[in-house]
């Protein structure tokens, strides 16, 4: 349903041109919810925002394809993306129980998203508001409340809301429970999966949580340095990740289920993508880093139905 | 231990080394930016013009050509000659000295009672920080020029006075903006830091909140220059100066007084041309050290 | 103050002399700021942040304070760094009162206790060098001369946290660091001194996920070497579960629930520590379990409820629960505030 293809945006830096999407590819099938991974500033928030083409100033989408229903969204005019925005691709930015107004009810700011795609009458947008906010499982009545008189967990659900509103085929959450307490961020992920399964949405979500991954999402592609590395069904990547950076990933989160063991992470830093880059960007961080990674980039190689892994020694590995 | 950088002495890591790099990171995020340099070279431009002023200046400011009265510009006298006989050329660039000197001066006098007020009012509590905002209002909402023409007047006629006229003033934006950031920067973590640490108010003041502090009012203090030279010249002008000092508003209350001003457009155009572009010199370089300053770029 | 009741005692003081720290009774109440024309009722005129906490920390251990937000702990923290002056109740450190103590004695106390906080970003100086971030805490003691004395403490320090060479990264301002760099820096900032307690909040939860171990492992293997004792502020159950011996849980201002905390996490008592429990994230795709056994929303800390602060919310309350229970032992060194637990 949705296919993004070989994407590449940049961005215009004083040092230079910033790669921070290269050459990215993954599907999403129609009520799929597909885990984008990866640590800060790997290009998540910018494959993100190139969908839905809400890019700063600085960046620029240079290559590849995004295809909704097979119609290339890169290709379209700005006129012929606000009818796409919210109405088939809404998203719910980071950080964004903070961009609420504080001076306008939460109902107008709602009302307003939904009044820039539709044209429905006062009394219809009310309506409308009304069920979004049973949706979510909000209490209608608290619409006209101002956004200081919600909590945390209640402004995401409002955000989720206004995301909702237009009734959209797919919605892109980046990190959607950073901000918040355990017991809310696991209330606003079963909510997420609820919507799901009522409305059959598709989802894309965006995270550096892996445990948050394993509770919600189908499918996972594990991102790094503005590509991904390795794509797959949630189990496969869980039980046999194949790139070194999965497994590292992996090894990093503490599980509650078995007794202490040292956690290991990932020593160094992401390189740095306006210069030359590596030929494999894990190159340098790697345990398993031979002369080859440094010179050539690895391509990606199929390891299963819709399955992939862009490293050359994937099969030496023991995925563990 | 390895063979890499060996601990040098503390003088490699002191205080000094570090301003320079810091000076150096500053000045490749200033330099991109067009009109902060062309501001700074029209600053640097009148600075030189102010020290060199004895070579530059072909004639002695207050030396009377009796021949010459009110003389239009000529190869003699590039800028003519005022009704006194004086020429104009040397007595513009001896100005400049006066009047960036005054400016400095008063900018200095304000930035330093500004600051204090500022991350007085920031840092302690709400008490004190109504009483020295009360303050600051006051200032504030009676007319600027007024209040310097009454102390001015107070203080009696000369530089000193203009000087500290508009330095007691003038202060009133910087402790403003200092008086905001420093309210933001005592919620910052490493000032809680340093409480842990066990360092006294004092302490904190000096050495996290003034450096903090330093860059915003030194963009603010420098715009402030740029409107201390103009009220030196409205407050000279006005009589308020030294009529012995040659300064840019000098020449021009001369100008005024000896009825000139009508009539003799090379008495008004370079001095009032000079006090345009230092001041607009001033505000390039304010606005471009302000845009460099103010951190727009943050790392989520 | 009969404080220490006697099912509470070893709690706080562990009578082989192994405490380091107890918390007696503490509470921080804040006035609610009013605006002019809003009326204050009068059971809503403090912020209940802290409200009666006894705990004991031993020598050596690390212990987790741990809750969601608006429980307690981070103020708890503050206190306990004393940065904020109890309105009930006090803390003795190694039986000095913390608060009551002359200057000259409280100088030599803070160099005891010292701390890492959550920001990476925000807890350095930006306009400073690593190498003064890292001595100010030797300057503002008065503890070396400026020179090399100075230097070669700093520089140990960085060492002992994995900031090798510390040449290196001497001369270096926060911004040229990465994250789990500057939370380094922190940490050997906070151990430049040799105290003996330190207090992290939330030291790795504005960090990514992969990069919180190194952070962790950081902090255990400094324990290891320089026998400090470690209170770990989190919400974070796995994290605490992974760097601490003991885990205080707490809720609304008091703690409920304190015991070993691999105990505490497969057999919880009370209900909110369940809750807690419940409501993390699986790390195994194929166990995903419903939802969190809890009802209704986290209530505001300036109307504690009646009773047992929790029964708004507890799935299992009964009559018992109208009288506020105290922490009751409900296993080897495990104490639990729920009258559910009197059964075992």
């Amino acid at each position: 349903m949705l296919q993004v293809e070989n994407l590449r945006t940049y961005y215009r830096t004083p040092q230079g041109s910033l790669k921070a999407v290269d050459g990215v590819s993954f599907t999403l099938e129609k009520g799929e919810i597909l885990g984008l991974v990866g640590e800060s500033a790997c290009g998540k928030t910018t494959v993100a925002l190139s969908t839905v083409r809400l890019l700063p100033p600085a960046a620029q989408v240079m290559g590849g394809k995004i295809l909704l229903h097979g119609e290339d969204l890169l290709t379209k005019t700005e006129n012929e993306m606000k009818h796409v925005r919210w109405k088939k691709v809404s998203i719910i930015f980071q950080g964004a129980l903070n961009s609420l107004n504080p001076v306008l009810p939460v109902k107008e700011q709602i009302a307003e998203a939904i009044l820039a795609h539709d044209n429905l009458t006062g009394e219809e947008v009310d309506t409308a508001i009304g069920r979004l906010f049973k949706a979510v499982r909000l209490d209608p009545d608290r619409r006209k409340n101002y956004p200081h008189e919600f909590s945390g967990g209640m402004k995401q659900r409002v955000m989720i809301a206004m995301a909702l509103a237009c009734d959209p085929e797919v919605v892109i959450a980046d990190e959607p429970t950073t901000a918040l307490d355990v017991i809310v961020q696991r209330q606003i992920l079963d909510l997420i999966r609820n919507l799901r399964d009522e409305r059959h949405i598709s989802m894309i979500l965006i995270t550096h949580d892996l445990s948050v991954v394993a509770q919600l999402c189908d499918k996972v592609g594990i991102m790094y340095a503005g590509k991904i590395v390795e794509f797959g069904d949630i189990f496969s990547i869980f039980e046999t990740p194949r790139h070194p950076y999965t497994q590292a990933l992996l090894k990093s989160i503490p599980k509650m289920e078995q007794t202490k063991t040292q956690l290991s992470y990932i020593p160094g830093s992401v390189p740095d993508l306006t210069g030359e880059v590596p030929a494999c960007r894990f190159y340098g961080r790697c345990p398993y880093a031979q002369q080859l990674c440094s010179e050539t980039e690895p391509k990606i190689e199929e390891t299963g139905p819709q399955s992939y892994v862009a490293c050359h020694f994937w099969r030496n590995i023991k995925a563990h | 231990m390895s063979s890499e950088p060996v601990l040098e002495r503390e003088e490699s890591y002191s205080r000094t080394r570090v301003y320079i790099r810091a000076l150096v990171a500053f000045w490749r995020v200033y330099r991109r930016n067009k009109t902060g340099i062309i501001g700074l070279c029209m600053l640097i431009f009148f600075v030189a013009v102010a020290i060199l002023a004895p070579y530059i200046a072909p004639y002695d400011p207050n030396k009377a050509f009796l021949s010459a009265f009110l003389q239009p510009p000529s190869s003699n006298h590039l800028f003519g000659t005022n009704e006194a006989g004086q020429d104009l050329f040397s007595q513009v660039v001896y100005g400049t000295r006066a009047s960036l000197t005054v400016g400095f001066a008063a900018a200095f006098i304000a930035a330093t009672i500004g600051t204090l007020i500022g991350i007085t009012a920031g840092y302690f509590g709400k008490l004190i920080r109504d009483l020295l905002m009360r303050l600051t209002d006051f200032f504030i909402v009676i007319p600027a020029l007024v209040l310097m023409i009454v102390l001015a007047s107070v203080l009696g006629s000369g530089l000193t006075s203009v000087v500290l006229a508009i330095g007691l003033v003038g202060w009133t934006g910087t402790a403003r903006v200092v008086m905001s950031q420093t309210l933001s920067l005592k919620e910052q973590a490493f000032v809680e830091a340093s409480k842990a640490s066990g360092a006294g108010d004092f302490y904190i003041l000096r050495s996290h909140v003034l450096p903090n502090v330093m860059p915003v009012a030194f963009a603010q203090t420098v715009l402030v220059v740029a409107n201390s030279i103009l009220y030196e010249a409205t407050l000279t002008f006005l009589g308020l100066g030294n009529p012995n000092q040659v300064t840019w508003g000098q020449i021009l209350q001369f100008a005024f007084v000896s009825g000139a001003i009508t009539t003799a457009w090379w008495y008004v155009l370079p001095p009032g041309l000079s006090i345009m572009l230092v001041v607009l010199a001033f505000s390039l370089t304010g606005y471009s050290l302000d845009l460099v300053f103010n951190p727009r770029v943050r790392k989520v | 103050m009969p404080f220490l009741e006697e099912h509470q005692s070893p709690l706080i003081n562990d009578s082989n002399g192994n405490t380091l720290v107890q918390i007696r009774n503490l509470k921080k109440w804040f006035p609610v700021r009013r605006s002019l024309f809003s009326k204050i009722k009068p059971d809503e005129r403090f912020v209940h942040a802290v409200d009666g906490v006894s705990l004991g920390i031993r020598k050596e251990e690390a212990i987790s304070i741990v809750g969601e937000s608006g429980c307690g702990k981070t103020t708890l923290a503050r206190l306990m760094l004393r940065l904020l002056e109890p309105t009930e109740g006090t803390i003795l450190f190694e039986s000095r009162d913390l608060f009551a103590t002359t200057k000259a004695e409280m100088h030599k106390l803070r160099v005891q206790i010292q701390a890492v906080f959550q920001d990476p970003y925000s807890s350095l100086d930006p306009k400073k060098t690593v190498l003064q971030i890292v001595s100010e805490p030797l300057e503002v003691n008065h503890l070396t001369k400026r020179g090399r004395e100075t230097l070669e403490r700093v520089s140990y320090s960085l060492s002992a946290v994995g900031l090798d060479p510390p040449p290196r990264f001497l001369a270096k301002f926060p911004y040229e660091l990465s994250g789990g760099q500057r939370q380094r820096v922190a940490i050997a900032r906070a151990m430049v001194v040799n105290p003996r307690l330190i207090i992290a909040d939330e030291p790795v939860s504005m960090l990514d996920a992969s990069i919180r171990a190194e952070i962790l492992n950081v902090m255990l293997n400094l324990r290891d070497k320089f026998n400090l004792t470690y209170v770990f502020i989190t919400h974070d159950l796995a994290v605490a579960r992974y760097v601490s011996d003991r885990m205080a849980v707490m809720y609304l201002g008091r703690v409920v629930e304190v015991g070993p905390a691999d105990e505490i996490c497969l057999n919880p008592t009370h209900p909110y520590t369940k809750a807690l429990l419940s409501a993390l994230p699986t790390t195994d795709p194929r166990k995903r379990h419903e939802g969190v056994e809890l009802k209704g929303e986290v209530p505001s800390a300036v109307r504690i409820p009646a009773g047992c602060r929790f029964r708004p919310r507890c799935l299992y309350a009964f009559d018992k629960c109208n009288a506020e229970p105290e922490l009751i032992k409900v296993g080897k060194d495990h104490y639990a505030a729920c009258w559910l637990g009197e059964a075992s």
